[in-house]
């Protein structure tokens, strides 16, 4: 009794070459400028922009895995990024472990403890969730500070930095660059492709449905922990890399607004879009350095102020805005030439990827 | 042979009674309606058969499994779907995405296999796909594939969940009022569907519906419920003929 199959043609992108053009140009055009970026711009910039920019990236990232497309809030994710900063931090600086092996031990321990609070999650939902989960936000730096002879507390603690070698002639800061890009990029097509898979569209189904998600076999609780875990390890690993980036840890870094800065990321750039978390940790960070800073004490107002500003005009973050702006070009487009695709049908192709 | 054994189930709210001692069997590729009037319990039964609601007693036997000891989202493994009296799509897909969380339980991968495409994933996913696509063709959904499965009429909705619980494969489809917002004319359409879907993916189907025409027209068995309890089973015309029935649809208390 199975479903007896006609083949189909390509979907999408595919079946129009002007647009997969488009598609392969722009991809193309991204990834040369992304690669040039540690060369045209000096060091402070990098490290302490790009670099910044690209962890809180992979950060958001997790978290718009579990909040955008499960519909689990998390105010807490500042604490996973703390976990793995700390553990990159106390491998390097206590024990000589070279940089990269701390990734893996960053990743497995944040696994752990998402799916430790993703246990009780099950049971609470929404409001209730973003509160427990602000609790952890707001434990961690107290965490820190009671075991401050490990941690070092809120003195911190300063770990050996990561070099580029020799091979590749370049500096530090562009090293550091490059291996965080590298990370991102594979993050970002790992959540792509899982987010496009069945277990993907089970995500989703289960934030929005989740009785019809378990009534068409749906492992309610499975999918919600895992990805409670998976998301809790992106944000581990990008703590670790953090640290890559500045080898300085204290109890302060890592606390409640750093959590709500992620959150901040995610919905700017467009919950529930690949990209979005991208494009909302670039905001995050450029924002605040595009203010008039004449008066230092105003700027959180003004950087709220534009944030309120931004979510009136795209209440669907800044990639809602880009696909209704493509959406809107293209169907003016198609209806002057007559030939377009229908309306409804094209993704952008840096919105949808 | 019976497909589906009801076997006196008890549902309990609090002080009220949902179900009361429901028992009857529905044979395999069978079309059985269940009807009776607002608050009867049918919907209450489909959530007992989809492990939504716990029944405090009673036994139901499917295909040779006790039911009532499979988990919540292992029964579409062994053959039961349904849909839902009020809409339950997932509106942050599409209407194909829908139509494939269909097909989850008869897809396998989980999140590494997914997330690195192993070399089995995008062949099933391909494969997925196309049926899903046959499927959204076969009802007459193929334009719509890409949308958003929100702002549709309703009746296009219901449609669309009809496909995604057909995607499942089923071996019982449980349809709780598909023809809720159709016209007179798409009513007629739909029950003709109903059959053709039945025959050709040999299905056995438990059909919930006020539409009396569509009722009487399509199925082979009628169970009536009213306050919970069965009050009369049978083909069409003996149930229509039956004095319980009719004063449970007319109210006449004689
Ligand atoms: N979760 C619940 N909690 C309490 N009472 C419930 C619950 N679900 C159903 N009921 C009650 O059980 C009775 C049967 O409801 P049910 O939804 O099964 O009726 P129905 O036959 O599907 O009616 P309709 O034709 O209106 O859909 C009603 O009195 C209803 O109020
Ligand atoms: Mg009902």
């Amino acid at each position: 009794m199975t479903l007896d199959v006609t083949p189909v043609e390509p979907r999408g992108f595919l079946r129009d070459p002007k647009r997969l053009a488009v598609r392969v140009v722009i991809t193309l055009a991204v990834g040369a400028l992304l690669l040039a970026l540690p060369h045209i711009y000096p060091r402070f910039r990098v490290e302490g922009q790009f670099n910044v920019i690209i962890t809180y990236a992979i950060a958001a990232l997790g978290l718009n895995l579990l909040t955008g497309y499960n519909g689990q809030i998390s105010v807490g994710h500042g604490a996973f990024f703390g976990v793995g900063a700390y553990t990159t931090a106390i491998l390097v600086g206590d024990h000589g472990w070279p940089h990269f092996a701390t990734l893996a031990v960053a990743a497995a321990l944040t696994f752990v403890l998402g799916v430790l609070v993703g246990l009780p999650a099950l049971r609470i939902q929404g409001l209730y969730l973003a509160l427990v989960t602000l609790a952890l936000a707001a434990a961690f730096p107290l965490v820190v500070t009671r075991f401050s002879s490990v941690t070092g507390g809120t003195q911190g603690m300063r770990v050996s930095r990561f070099r580029a070698p020799d091979w590749t002639g370049l500096k530090d800061y562009q090293w550091k660059y490059y291996v965080l890009l590298a990370v991102a990029v594979v993050a970002f097509v790992l959540v792509r492709n899982l987010v496009k898979s069945r277990v993907g569209r089970a995500i989703i189904a289960t934030r929005d449905n989740e009785t019809a998600a378990q009534v068409l076999g749906v492992d309610l609780s499975r999918y919600k922990v895992l990805t409670f875990g998976i998301s809790a390890t992106l944000a581990g690993v990008a703590g670790a890399l953090s640290v890559f980036n500045e080898p300085f840890v204290n109890a302060e870094k890592y606390n409640i607004n750093l959590s709500i800065t992620l959150l901040v990321a995610v919905v700017v750039g467009g919950a529930a879009t690949i990209f979005g978390p991208a494009w909302g940790a670039f905001f995050v960070v450029m924002i605040p350095t595009w203010l008039p800073n004449r008066y230092p004490q105003l700027s959180p107002v003004l950087f709220g102020g534009s944030l309120i500003v931004l979510m009136i005009l795209a209440p669907g973050g800044f990639l809602g805005l880009v696909r209704q702006a493509s959406g809107w070009v293209r169907r003016r487009s198609g209806r002057r030439s007559s030939a377009g695709p229908s309306p409804g049908e094209g993704h952008d192709a840096l919105a949808s990827a | 042979m019976a497909l589906l054994e009801v076997e006196d189930v008890t549902v309990r709210f609090g002080g009220l009674v949902g179900l009361d001692q429901l028992s009857f069997a529905v044979d395999e590729g069978e079309i059985c309606a269940l009807i009776g009037p607002n608050g009867a319990g049918k919907t209450t039964f489909f959530n007992v058969v989809s492990r939504i609601y716990p029944p405090t007693q009673g036994r139901i036997t499917f295909a040779g499994h006790d039911l009532l000891r499979t988990p919540g989202h292992r029964i579409t493994d062994i053959g039961v779907t349904r849909t839902f009296q009020n809409l339950a799509l997932f509106p942050g897909l599409s209407v194909l995405d829908n139509v494939m969380v269909g097909a989850h339980s008869r897809s396998r991968g989980g999140f590494l296999a997914s997330a690195v495409r192993l070399p089995p994933m995008p062949a099933q996913e391909r494969r997925l796909r196309a049926q899903a696509i046959a499927l959204l063709d076969l009802l007459d959904l193929a334009a719509l594939a890409d949308r958003p499965a929100a702002g549709l009429p309703y009746g296009t909705l219901k449609r669309i969940e009809l496909a995604r619980a057909i995607a499942a494969e089923p071996k019982l489809l449980m349809l709780d009022e598909p023809a809720s917002g159709l016209t007179h004319s798409e009513v007629a359409e739909l029950g003709e569907l109903i059959r053709r879907l039945r025959d050709r993916f040999e299905l056995t189907v438990v059909l919930v519906e006020h539409h009396m025409n569509m009722v009487m027209s399509i199925s082979e068995k009628i169970v009536v419920m009213d306050f919970g309890r069965k009050i009369a089973e049978g083909l069409p015309a003996e149930v229509a003929a039956d004095p319980a029935v009719i004063e449970a649809y007319l109210g006449t208390t004689s």
